[in-house]
This record gives C-alpha cells, structure tokens and sequence, in this order.
C-alpha cells in the first residue's frame, strides 16, 4: 500500500518536472523558433504564463493575498515588441495599498549562435501614482528583437483579501503552456466560476500550507496551446469570450465571528446587494421629494402615465455623471439636491418614486456592454442598476441616466443579456435585457429626375424606440448646422433644404425629419437611356459581412425594421423599358426579413423595400446565412430601372 | 434721499448683470455655429527673472450644447519646475447665477499620459464638470509659477472650431529690458486687435471674434488662426540658460547642451559597426549598412523625464538596453555613424501627415515634436526616420515630408527643407487582366505598383496577417459585391522605393442584369469616387499637400455570347488641379483596353477654386463609374 502510494507521487511529480519552465533556464529550440506552429499569423506567444495565488498572515500586518506571477514570452517579429512591455495595476485605499515587488527579467537573444541574456534594469521600472486610487509600475524589456524571449517574474501582496483579480486564460497572442493555482483558507467559502469556449477542468486539493499553518483549498488549472482570442465585428466586447477562472470570497467563516454571507446564488448575491446599506436604505428613503413629486402627479391616476411623468421627472431633477455602480455614491438624497449623480442615484431614487407611486417597482442589476456579460452570480459580475416596474402585471424597464429614454427604450450600454431583479428581502428573478420591440427606420420618399443626371427629392423619415434614442442623442449633441453637415456626407453628398424636425422633445411619439435634397449624379444616361438605381442612397451598397467565418455572435443591440417607400416620377417623353424582379427571402426562423417590390405605371415608379432583423442577436451559426443573405440584398438593391424614350 | 436710493439700487443691478454671465447677454454674431461662446480668455504673464515666471490665466466659457463640453476643459499641467499655486472653477447657469464652486482640494491630481509612452513625469490637476444644464458657463482660472521660460504660453485667439469669443486679452509684463519677449503675430488682420505697449508690458485686446467652421481640404487649424507666438530671446529651461537670437544660436545651444559627449559608445559595438561596413568606401552605402542595422536592432519605446524632453538619452545606454524614443534613436544612429566616418546631423521636426514648417524668423524650443537624422551628400542631405524598423533608408514618406526643420550642426543650427514627394513621384499604377466569364462573375488578375507616398501607405501591408491582407483587400475594393480574394503576394523593393501586390480576385454576378441590357462598370479598381463636400459658402482657401498619379490598364475579355453597342468616347479634362484622361479601345469583338490617366497636383489654391476643382472631381466620380451596355447574342 505504501509503495503504491510513493509510485503514484513519483510519478506526478516526475511528469511535473518533466515539464517545468524554471525561471532562466531557456532552451535553444525556443530562441529558434521562427514561428508559431500552431499560429503562423502570431506576432508572439507566451510560452509560459504562471500564476500563483495564496494567503501569508503576519501577526504585524495581517492576512494578505500574495500573487505571483512569471511569464516567458516569444517575439516572433517586431508586431510583437508590445509583448516586452508589461503593466501592472494597483490599488491604493487609505492606508492600505497593492505593492509590486521582486521585479526579476530577462531577455534572451541568440547572436551568431549564441544566447545573450540582457538583465532588466532597476532604473527602467516605473512607478507612478495614476490617480488617488491607482498606482501603476512599468517596465519594457531590454534588447527585444524579432526573436528574442523574454522573461520576467514579479510579486503582488495586496491586502484587499477578498478581492481576487480573474485569472485570464486568453489573450490575443496564444499561450503554449498555462499554469494557475489559487490556494483559498479553509475559512473562506468561494465561488469559481469559468468563463469562455476552452474546456477548464481544474484539479481541486486539500492541502496544508506550512506558511500559514492551516488547511487550504487548492485548485490548479493547466492548460496547453490556448488559441489567440481574436477580434471580430459586431462584438460589443471581446472580453465577453475571453477564458478565464473568478474565484469570489462569498463568506467568511472564522470560528467565534460572524458569518459574513457574500455571494453563492444569484439569490445570494441579490442578498448581498441589497443589505448592501447605499443600496436598499436608498430605496427607501422618499421624504426628501415626496413634496415635489405628488406636485409632478397631481392629475395622473393611469400608472402608465404616472411612471411616465416620474421619469421625466428623474430625468430633469438629477444628471448622469457618467459614472457606473449599482450603489449609490454619495446619496439619493444628495443627488436629487445637487443635480447629478451615478447610474445609482438616479435609478434607485426611479424605483423609490415609482414605488410611491404606488407602481411595485424593483432595482435590476445590470452589467453593461463595457463590463461583460454576467455568466456566473458574482458581485463582480454587475456594474450597473436600471430600474423596472410592474403595470397591469407586465414589467417595463426604465433608466433615467439619458434625456431621450423611454419606457423598455434604454441607452445601448444596458442592453446585454439578462438583468436581475431584486426584490424585498433580496429575493431575485432574471429578466431578459434586449428589447423586443423593433425599431423602425421608415422613409417615405418622392424623388423627381433632372435632365442633367440630378434628382430632387421630398424625403419623411420616422424613427421609433431606438432609433429614435440614437436620433435624438445624436441631433441634440450640437448645432443643427453641424448635424446636416454629417447627414449630407452620410446620405451620399446630397443637400438638403427646408428641414424639419418634429418631436424632438415629444418622447412618446416617434421622432420624425422632413427634407427636400437635391443630389447631383444620381442616375446614368448611356446612348439615350437613363439608368437608375431606384432606392438613390438608400441602398445597401457594400455587405457588412467579410469575414469568411465567425466564431462569436452578431450583436445588433435591438431588433429593427427599415421600410422605405420611394416614388419616382418618370421624366415627360420616357417610358419604363425594365424593371427588378420583385423578391422576398427571409432567414432561417424567420429571424430576418427583406422584401423587394417594384410597379410602374405611365406616371410614375413605386418601390417598397422592407429590411428587418427580428432578434437583437444573432449565434454564430446563423453567420455563414447572414452573409449570404446581405450579398443578395446588396445585388438585388444595385439593379436598375432602365427608362427609355417614348 | 429715496430717489436716490432707488437710483443707486438700478445701477448696481446693472452692474451686476453686467458682471455676471448671463447667458442672453452674448451678441446674436457670436451664436453663429458655435457650440461655445469664451466670454473671456485672459492671461496675464509676469517675467520676474531669466528663471521666474508667473502667469495667470482665466477663461470663461458658455457651452450651449453638448459638443461645447469639450471647451470648457478644467484642468492645469504641471511639473517639477512648474508649480500650480492657485486653481479654482465656478459654474453659473443660463442666468448667470452661480450654482457650484471647485476648490483646489476637489480637483484630481494625475498622472499625465499621452497615449505612447512608457513613463512621462508630467501631471495634471483636473476637475470633471457633469454639466445639468445646457447652456451654462464655466470659469476656470488658475496661476502657475515655473523656472522654465524656455517655452512661453502662445496665445489663441480662437481655440478651437466652433467656439466663438466675446472678449481676449493677453498682457505679458517684465522686469527689465533684458527679459524683453519677442512676438510673432500670426492673421491677427482677420480680428481687431488693440495693441498697447508701455514700458515694461505689452498686451493685446480683441472682441467679438466669430466662430469658424472647420472645411475639408482647409490648412490647418494653427495656420489660420489669429494667434501671438512668444519667446524670450534669454532664458532657462529645466535647468540650463541659453541666449538665443536665431536658429544659429538655438542649434549651438542643443549641440553644447543637450547633445556633445552623448555619442560615446563601447569599444566592442564599434568594432562591430566597422566590422559590418568592411570593405565599403562609399559614405551612403556605409549609412545604409548602419541604419539596416539599427532597424534590425532596436525599437520605438518612448521615456520623457525632466529635459529628457528634449535631451537624447545616451548612445551607449540605448545600445545596452536596444530602444529609445525619437531623440534616444537618432543619437544612437549618429554615434554609430561617427563610429564607421560617416558625418550625420540631429534634426528636429513637427512631424505628422499635416506639413508644417519651422518659422525661420522666430527661434524656439516650442517647434518641433520629433527627431530624425540627415546626412550629408554630395552637396544634399539623406533623410531617416530612426523610428521606423520598416522604411526603406532615406525615405521618410508623409510623416516628415517637405517641411523646414531644424538640423543641428556643430557650428550651430540651420532651416533645411525635407525630401518632397509630390505629384507624379506618388504614382499607383494598376495594371489587370479581367475576365468576364458565360455566367457573369468576374475574374481578374491585378498588379499594383506604389511609389513616393503610395508607396508609404501601401508597403506595410506586407507585414500583416493573412485574413487582415483578405480583410483590407475587400475594404480596398468594397464596391464589388461578392468579391473573394483567391491570392496575393507582395514584393517590397526597398532600393528603388517600389511596392508591388499582386491580387487573384473573383466576383460572381458582377455584370447586373436589367431586362435584355446587360450593364458593365468598366473602371471598378481604381475608382475615385471622392467628392469633397459642398460648402454653400466656403470662407478658406484650401491646400492640396502632395499630389498624386494613378495610371491604369485594364484589359477586359468579354464572353463570346456578349456584344456591346457601343463604347464611350475618349475623354481629356485638364485644370490647373491636374489632368483627367480615359480612353476605351476595342481590340477585337470581345476584347477592350481601358487606359486611364489621372494627376492631381500640389498647391494652395483660393477659395473662389473651389467649385471648381469640386465640379473636377465630380466629372471624374462620374467618368469613373461608366457603364457599357452587353447584349447577348446566343437568344
């Protein structure tokens, strides 16, 4: 029995050190590597990426959570020398600050055969006070060339214990060899939780830490040849794909102390968010507009029409200080006082006055575009508070933070997947983010042919939800003057004359644009014929879609529908000779629609055009349909009438 | 007594309002395409010594939208030499009644980061107003003492686009005639300016400035607006003095100061260096050998502390550790020139693709943002940028084209003007075969070849991934739909300056049916199809920077089922912005040959052109789109 036992230790740790990369001891294959096997398109790769996470305690300064950490990195060309340049970011609260120590690097070149080692500097490491809460320390290695590995080994305490930074599997160069270790005191319960397309399997052990002199937890991960995480189009966030491993202290349970719960379920961290004192206390809290808001009310008994007035009432009261959080910083009370405030303020102070409303109205936790999307419940994974109410028994979301939003019409930044709502007593439920509504772009147009190849045109364009959101925000940001300027080059060098906007500020109807445009070289007159392209600018002329394949969703944000009707009057002395086919296709499960209709008469031409996506997102499988149907759209929209002479 | 009263009470309401900032107070001129009024941009700078300076500055800005933001900035720099002794912001709304007050103690102390570089010591004290109203106004003023009277503060007496002012005053005092500033004026006949000079001060005053509106081709901001450049003929900079009169002067100053004793290298890097140009005599062959070697070896990495603004890190450090920013870089190429005999100069540049010139007349630190090297030959100079680990040597492309910069030589400095490249020396020539196949697609074989600064916005292109190559290709050539890339190469000839693609691409239903006319773009490879944008009434001249020339060849096979009626006719345009030609002749019944010339050249042309040379660019946009029309011939 024994024996067995020492065969089976022996042979771990022989197939361990069989594969150690010690710090230093760099191989002739590695510097002569010319490029990735794997990755031939890789500017460099690490070849290690370690990192070690663990507890000290020192009766003097306490617990700390120590990270270590060594890279080894190739550069396989000069596309690659960002690679040699490391950042490291710190906190710093009050007295207590992250420090970076035990800086080690080197940089291995092979010249005429022979491998030089360069040792990085002291003086070359910066460190700098970024802002009153972040440090950072700096350094880029020395004699990097295309070929060069270079190496480095550094050490993080931080006395934040509860914060563990997310151990990240991917990066946009590959990774060859990958190893983590988070070694967690008994004392802790945590969650981990993974993320992104890589198998993770981790090896989970109770082990003794000698330095501390207890029990830990002790999960490693190791993983060889991770591909480069690449960019595509239409993803609002990479990082959202990004593998990775958070771990998350959700209590704390030392012998004799209280029990701290943080976070586990969802349920939980609703708990936990909602104890959370400038979180529920501020919901609270009414007295301090209770005056001014029955005033806002007098009169309105519909609770549609109360919710309506209390966002707009929100909305004129308190401006977005462009900070996210889904607690509240410096106070309900103080925001509604001083005019701005974080995304918290705002709509904690909605929900508190929809809910005196008498409209049951509750906080969704939200993580916003920039943030990820929140796969796994985590404190971490929220940034963001929207607020949603229940009328005539269905939930509407509502978000005060920009001027133009509606009722379930928020900013773009909200809209990513799933929010949750947060009762009384933190009890929680999922809703779904991304707007079902679609949001039209309807023209209707009247365009008048010019003998010399220019057109006129009468042009009314309705925009609703959010498109009209994006409208607004786009025409209130300056001058008109500036904004047909941009909608002149935008629409194909036309020019515009007698504009005119309606509903601007009248956020419950659609917003709507009337203008007459003159546009030179509209339209084609080969050996006596005209040849036009009767959608003029409107057209898609270009497929969005490049890429031979995808590997990430197509993010739309928000269903949408553009309709276009279009008349063109036939010029006096021509006749219509051809016209399109008319054409419908759809994709697969209806989620996209385009329907292409066109009829003449002596007068004039009409043309209908429908193009709609009925779903905010699409998977990537649907990619390959996707671009295969905006090719046909874009070659259907390129065909012309030919008009010929009576 | 009660009159009176009443009386005084008017009057100091008066005197209040007038005071204050209301918003209804600006004059209806100054609402013109603005989306900020600056009420008052004033600053008042003291020279109490050669090493002392003071200035305050305050401005105060109405933002009447949400693009205006960006003019009311809060924020002060400073250093080690330069100390903020006082800051404070006030904000007012529409009224002008005040609403919020910033104290020094609720501005955030950062660090200063300019988007490349590893570490910059400078740091800055800002504020971020959340603005809860539009319009409102913001004061902002703060006062600044420094040692360093190197770089004075210019004056703008617009800042920016879109902004007009209400009211600007500079006033710069001195304590003695030795501290005496010169100031170069630049279009102040465009404003109305009050200048007053006293003994011991000088100061300028103008009024009701309107905004100006930003237009494409226009020169740039800097060049057209009303603005004092100011320097001090004796003065100290991060702890050195110098006494400058000229551009002489300047240069010495650099050369003893800044750069003497920095090209010291090892004995071995030497020997390495001279073992490298071994048997070579020819100067610009050596330099050749040596910058291929500095490429190959080093990079881009840029540190600025204290003068290390501008003073070189030494050659002998940027050899151990192999990088440096422009400064460090070209030191390191001069040392290693001097080490192998060949005699090379520091250069200082502004640099970017917007060309802007050295004032000969007006010598001083504040020109110039970047570093290459010239080298001297056979009575011309060879240009290299030292960041660049791809360019070709003596070819700097528009990053430091044809300006006046400043080289320094041990006897002093000089103004010299850069390589050129302009006109017929930027040539793109494409030369295709295509096909047209039964079905309709497109298949074409295409060379592009890339000179001057073609060739500099063409060449990198041999660095990229395959799937970007794919990507720009589609880009480059988006107006084909269903455009597939089947292959590519690339030849780079770094001696003679020439890039060559070579691309396979396919297209499927490139020619559109439409009833029995089949339509055929004749030109879809090399087509211009930028207008610039109609200005109903355009207020600046507009600068034409480098020129161009494509010359194209295509040859187009048709299927044999096809015939066309008939083909356009030869068309020349010549206009004083370049010449316009394109010819269609038919080779036999099923093959054509498209020839086209097109040369657009340098120049600043006056406002009244620009109609003109827009209708020029619309007669090419249309020419490039011509269609033929195909009948079939089997049905």
């Amino acid at each position: 029995m024994i024996r067995k036992i020492a065969l089976l230790i022996a042979l771990v740790s022989v197939c361990v050190q069989g594969q150690e990369l010690k710090f230093g001891k760099i191989s002739k294959e590695e510097l002569m590597e010319a490029t990735h096997p794997k990755d031939t398109s890789a500017a460099a790769a690490y070849l290690l990426k370690k990192r070690e996470s663990y507890y000290t305690y020192n009766s003097a300064v306490g617990l700390n959570l120590v990270t270590e950490v060594h890279e080894r990195i190739k550069i396989y060309n000069a596309d690659g020398f960002d690679y040699a340049t490391k950042t490291i970011d710190l906190y710093e609260s009050g007295a207590s600050d992250e420090k970076a120590t035990s800086i080690k690097g080197y940089t291995y070149t092979l010249e005429g055969g022979k491998v030089v080692e360069t040792k990085l500097d002291k003086g070359s490491i910066f460190k700098s006070q970024q802002s009153k809460n972040r440090n950072q320390v700096k350094f880029t290695m020395p004699n990097v060339k295309a070929g060069s590995v270079v190496e480095y080994q550094y050490r993080i305490t931080s006395p934040f214990v509860q914060n563990i930074d997310e151990f990240v599997f991917q990066h946009s160069i590959p990774i060859k060899k990958l190893e983590a270790e988070m070694r967690i005191l008994e004392y802790f319960k945590f969650n981990q939780r993974q993320k992104g397309f890589l198998p993770l399997v981790p090896k989970v052990d109770k082990i003794r830490d000698a330095g501390l002199g207890m029990e830990v937890t002790k999960v490693t991960y190791g993983l060889q040849d991770v591909p480069a995480l690449k960019d595509e189009k239409f993803v609002p966030n990479i990082t959202n794909f990004r593998s990775g491993v958070t771990f998350e202290i959700m209590s704390l349970e030392i012998p004799g102390s209280t029990y701290d719960v943080y976070s586990k379920t969802w349920d939980d961290v609703a708990r936990t968010v909602y104890e959370n004192s400038s979180f529920g206390d501020e919901m609270k809290r009414s007295n301090y507009f209770e005056e001014e808001l029955n005033m806002v009310l007098q009169g309105a008994s519909e609770p549609q029409e109360k919710a309506k007035r209390i966002l707009a009432f929100v909305k004129e009261k308190v401006k977005w200080n462009s900070f996210v959080g889904y607690t509240s910083d410096e106070g309900t009370r103080k925001a509604y006082k001083e005019g701005t405030g974080n995304s918290a303020d705002i709509n904690l102070m909605l929900v508190s006055m929809l809910n005196h409303a008498n409209i049951p109205a509750y906080p969704v936790l939200v993580s916003t575009r920039d943030n990820g999307i929140p796969l796994f419940p985590t404190l971490q994974g929220y940034n963001y508070v929207v607020a949603v109410g229940k009328i005539d028994g269905e939930y509407h979301l509502f978000d005060a933070t920009n001027v133009f939003t509606t009722m379930d019409v928020l900013p773009t930044r909200t809209l990513n997947w799933f929010g949750r709502i947060i009762s009384e007593n933190g009890n929680s439920e999922e809703i779904d983010l991304m707007p079902r509504k679609s949001s039209m772009d309807a023209i209707i147009m009247t365009v008048d042919l010019n003998d010399d190849g220019s057109v006129d045109a009468k042009c009314r364009q309705q925009y609703t939800n959010h498109n009209a959101l994006l409208f607004r925000n786009l025409y209130n940001g300056g001058t008109e003057e500036t904004f047909l300027g941009n909608l002149e080059k935008e629409l194909g060098d036309i020019e515009i004359s007698d504009y005119d906007l309606q509903n601007n500020l009248d956020l419950d109807k659609p917003v709507v644009q009337n203008f007459n445009f003159f546009k030179e070289d509209a339209f084609e007159s080969i050996s006596g014929k005209l040849y036009l392209s009767p959608m003029f600018h409107l057209a898609v002329s270009e497929n969005p879609f490049k890429s031979e394949e995808r590997e990430y969703p197509i993010d739309y944000g928000f269903p949408w529908q553009d309709r276009y009707m279009i008349t063109i009057n036939i010029p006096e002395g021509y006749k219509v000779e051809h016209l399109p086919e008319p054409v419908a296709m759809a994709l697969p499960d209806n989620l996209g629609q385009f329907k292409y209709n066109i009829s003449s008469n002596q007068d004039f031409i009409n043309v209908r055009v429908e193009l709609s996506m009925n779903t905010a997102v699409f998977p990537p499988n649907y990619y390959l349909g996707l671009k295969e149907f905006y090719r046909q759209v874009v070659e259907k929209e390129s065909e012309k009438v030919v008009l010929s002479r009576i | 007594m009660r009159v009176l009263f009443q009386c005084l009470l008017i009057l100091s309401v008066h005197f209040s309002f007038s005071q204050n900032y209301s918003y209804h107070t600006i004059p209806a001129e100054l609402m013109e395409n603005a989306d900020a009024v600056a009420r008052l941009d004033e600053i008042d700078i003291r020279i109490e010594a050669m090493d002392k300076m003071t200035y305050t500055e305050k401005k105060v800005v109405t933002v009447l939208n949400k693009s205006g933001d960006a003019f009311a900035r809060t924020r002060a720099f400073y250093d080690k030499e330069k100390k903020i002794k006082k800051i404070e912001a006030v904000v007012y709304d529409a009224s002008g009644n005040e609403i919020q007050r910033i104290k020094r103690r609720d501005f955030n102390d950062i660090a200063a980061v300019d988007g490349f570089s590893l570490y910059l010591d400078d740091r800055l004290l800002y504020y971020r107003y959340v603005p809860v109203q539009y319009p409102y106004t913001l004061e902002f003023s703060y006062e600044v003492e420094t040692s360093d009277t190197g770089i004075l503060p210019p004056w703008y007496f617009l800042s920016g686009y879109d902004i007009s002012v209400e009211e600007s005053r500079y006033a710069i005092s001195y304590v003695s005639n030795g501290l005496k500033p010169i100031i170069e004026e630049s279009n102040l006949v465009d404003i109305t300016v009050e200048k007053d000079e006293s003994q011991g001060k000088i100061s300028y005053m103008a009024k009701n400035i309107p905004a100006l509106t930003a237009e494409s081709l226009s020169p740039s901001f800097t060049a057209i607006c009303p603005k004092l450049s100011v320097r001090l003929p004796n003065f100290h900079y991060k702890g050195f003095d110098a006494k400058v009169d000229n551009w002489n002067d300047l240069g010495l100053w650099i050369q003893t100061e800044l750069l003497s004793g920095r090209t010291t290298l090892e004995d071995a890097t030497i020997q390495k260096v001279r073992g490298l140009v071994e048997g070579v005599d020819d100067d610009i062959e050596k330099a050749k050998i040596v910058y291929q070697y500095m490429q190959d070896n080093t990079r881009y990495i840029s540190v600025q502390i204290g003068i290390g603004g501008f003073q070189p890190i030494s050659a002998i450090e940027v050899d151990r550790v192999k990088y440096g920013d422009c400064k460090g870089l070209s030191n390191y190429t001069m040392a290693l020139l001097k080490a192998v005999g060949v005699e090379s100069y520091y250069t200082v540049v502004e640099a970017g693709g917007t060309k802007v010139d050295f004032k000969e007349d007006f010598a001083d630190l504040s020109q110039g943002n970047h570093a290459i090297v010239a080298i001297p030959y056979q009575g011309e100079y060879y240009w290299i940028d030292c960041t660049s680990q791809v360019h070709p040597f003596g070819f700097i492309g528009d990053f430091t084209d044809d300006r006046k910069v400043l080289i320094v030589k041990p006897g002093g400095g000089e103004i010299v003007t850069t390589t050129s490249y302009v006109n017929e020396e930027n040539l793109m020539r494409m030369n295709s075969t295509y096909t047209i196949q039964e079905d309709l697609s497109l298949e074409a074989d295409v060379t592009i070849e890339t000179m001057g600064v073609r060739y500099d916005n063409h060449f990198g292109l041999e660095g990229n991934k395959r799937e970007d190559v794919m990507e720009y290709y589609k880009n480059f050539w988006g107006n084909i739909n269903g455009l597939s890339i089947t292959d590519f190469s690339f030849e780079n000839n770094k001696d003679d300056v020439v890039f060559t693609e070579k691309v396979q691409l396919k297209a499927h239903d490139f020619v559109s049916k439409n009833g029995d006319d089949y339509l055929l773009t004749l030109n879809v490879l090399d087509n211009s199809s930028f207008i610039p944008p109609r200005y109903r009434n355009r207020k600046h001249s507009f600068v034409i920077q480098r020129g161009y020339l494509d010359e194209d060849e295509f040859t187009i096979q048709l299927p044999k089922n096809f015939a066309f009626t008939f083909l356009p006719e030869k068309y020349k345009e010549e206009t004083k912005f370049g010449t316009y030609e394109v010819e269609v002749v038919k080779k036999s019944d099923t093959e054509l040959l498209y020839k086209r010339k097109f040369l657009i050249k340098k120049g600043n042309y006056p406002k009244e052109e620009y109609n003109k040379y827009r209708s020029f660019r619309r007669t090419i946009a249309k020419m490039d789109n011509q269609k033929i029309v195909l009948k079939r011939q089997d049905l």
